[in-house]
């Protein structure tokens, strides 16, 4: 079988680029990171070992809590804020007309946009003095209701929140859709015969075929809320005085700005055990709910 | 089917409803667009909605005159291109050895969970740096693209597809004793292009948008992608201390129209593709699943 063993040769040759990069640029890191955040070390230099000094350091920093905070906040707003209106969307727009056709491509658009075109344009809007909010809300007559959305304290991490959800409904709208089209349709003639229609089709038919699909798209909503960063990099950099800092900006401004890399590393540490503690608890909710 | 009067009311509240999200959808790049277009005046006397107001072209001018602009451009292409190649290489080569089954390749579960575990959990911002550093990329082009170069996302949609393939067709090839390396690129790939277009143009526009990565991998503000250019003018980060930068020609391109006007144009090329990305997607999405 001389074949045979050169292709699996070829099977290793093949495999072996990619695995190597993954493991330079993706593996190991991870494990850099934990290793790091050990230590109190400015980038440069001899690092020294400071055991969970980093970590105890983090339980009592209160901008990092309050970034934790912010973090949870992108979370309940992607779960409020884009599955329920990409579901809604996706079981209206199932049908390939022309005009449900015009709507998904307008809806999935932002998604396919950088970061920081979606980041800039909405800075557009929200600025104080030319922005379009403010501008849109003097000409409706709620003059009042103008604001400087970016800087004024608990209003910034609202306003922060709608871009994201902006530009993230269109993915799950379209994951919702492929899940919803692959449905067979004599379940949804059998249910509508047996007296199922509207809500309670929905409920009791429609939800729990595509059960599976609303878990995916739940973990990657969290999952990505926890990395969230780009948008926030852009608009305010996390201030002003820190009352928009993420988990991600707080880690990428105390290693680049201020050269902490060892508390950089323990807060990326961090945040990789808050996002899995957050999927197994997802996880578990959902399964009993499914069961 | 019955179309009482009620229904009606619901079925033009429902397409208003719907127009409505797609106009939030569009408006703000509308905003953009007419900003662009505005006088200086006029985008920074708060007049301009959606609409042009003392229509003018300056703006555009400014920018595609600005080598800085065009410096950044040519550095985005070239990202692009660069990255987009070696991203589909090592994916097409990758998902080919994950798609063969276990009795051909006994670890082919393990290297699957290996590669899958990180869709969920990325390393910190922190090593990944100090890798580019130790490895001496930093400043040039590789630091961009080969970082983010495996997309398991792509790779796992490939992977896929190549399990579709039939069988017969592979042992056939082999047969007439091709190995693999010519039944990859004889019987595969050219079974795939569909597949491969697609994913090609993730990994083009996911290239094209990137930025944070020229940010912190790079020193010299000439060597920014479009992307990190945009950041970085926004950002109000004093870029004067780079050499070779005319400080006057920044001045010029950080104004609020000229700004608007490069958003604009950087959004092109992802336009111009959207509509092959949106159907590609949701071909992708089924490709992922049907598998499964």
């Amino acid at each position: 079988m001389s074949t045979a063993l050169k292709s699996k040769g070829f099977i290793a040759l093949a495999l072996l680029p990619a695995l190597i990069l993954f493991l330079v640029f993706v593996i190991i890191p991870i494990f850099w990171s934990a290793y790091y955040g050990f230590f109190e070390w400015k980038g440069l230099g001899t690092a020294k070992f400071i055991g969970f000094g980093n970590y105890n350091e983090i339980i009592h920093d209160r901008i990092f809590w309050n970034a934790l905070l912010n973090n949870l906040l992108l979370v309940a707003s992607a779960i409020v804020g884009q599955i329920p209106v990409a579901l809604l969307l996706a079981l209206v727009l199932l049908r390939n007309s022309l005009f449900s056709k015009f709507i998904r491509s307008a809806v999935f658009m932002p998604m396919v946009l950088s970061t920081v075109v979606v980041g800039l344009i909405w800075g557009y809007i929200y600025h104080p003095q030319f922005g379009l909010a403010n501008f849109i809300l003097k000409e409706i007559g709620l003059g009042s209701w103008t604001r400087a959305w970016l800087s004024e304290p608990h209003i910034n991490m609202l306003a922060i929140t709608i871009p994201i959800n902006w530009s993230n409904i269109g993915p799950y709208m379209v994951i919702y859709i492929a899940a919803l089209q692959n449905i067979p349709s004599e379940i949804g003639d059998a249910a509508e015969v047996d007296g199922a229609r509207g809500w309670r089709k929905l409920i009791y038919v429609t939800l729990p075929i595509i059960w599976s699909t609303v878990i995916v798209t739940l973990v990657l909503c969290i999952s990505g809320s926890l990395k969230a960063f780009d948008h926030v990099i852009v608009m305010t950099n996390g201030g002003p005085a820190h009352t928009t800092e993420l988990l991600a900006t707080y880690m990428y401004n105390n290693t680049f700005h201020v050269y902490r890399y060892g508390y950089g590393s323990a807060v990326s540490t961090v945040i990789m055990l808050v996002s899995a503690l957050l999927i197994a608890v997802n996880y578990a909710v959902t399964k009993r709910r499914s069961a | 089917m019955r179309r009482s009067f009620s229904y009606r009311v619901f079925s033009v509240a429902n397409h208003l409803f719907l127009v409505l999200i797609s106009l939030l959808c569009i408006l703000p790049l509308l905003h953009i667009l007419a900003v662009s277009l505005s006088s200086k005046a006029a985008a920074t006397a708060n007049i301009v909605k959606f609409w042009p107001v003392e229509l003018t072209f300056d703006a555009y001018r400014l920018t595609i005159e600005n080598s800085f602009f065009i410096g950044s451009l040519w550095n985005s292409i070239e990202r692009t291109v660069l990255g987009t190649l070696i991203s589909m290489v090592l994916c097409i080569t990758a998902a080919y050895a994950l798609s063969k089954e276990n009795r051909v390749f006994p670890g082919r579960t393990f290297y699957s969970w290996f590669f899958i575990f990180t869709m969920l959990f990325s390393a910190g911002l922190i090593p990944s740096y100090l890798v580019v550093t130790n490895l001496g990329i930093k400043n040039t082009i590789w630091a961009l693209v080969l970082p983010g170069a495996v997309s398991v996302y792509n790779m796992v949609l490939m992977l896929n597809f190549f399990r579709g393939i039939p069988k017969d067709l592979e042992e056939a090839a082999f047969m007439d004793g091709a190995g693999h390396f010519v039944t990859l690129w004889k019987v595969y790939l050219p079974l795939s292009m569909p597949s491969v277009a697609t994913l090609s143009l993730f990994s083009m526009v996911g290239n094209w948008n990137a930025w944070f990565d020229g940010l912190i991998y790079l020193n010299n503000a000439q060597d920014y992608p479009l992307a990190t250019l945009l950041q970085q003018l926004t950002a109000g980060i004093d870029m004067s201390t780079s050499s070779a930068v005319n400080a006057d020609a920044l001045k010029n391109i950080a104004q609020r129209t000229v700004k608007a006007a490069q958003i604009f144009l950087s959004m092109i090329p992802i336009l111009i593709v959207y509509p092959f990305l949106q159907r590609y997607f949701v071909q992708g999405m089924t490709l992922g699943s049907v598998k499964e």
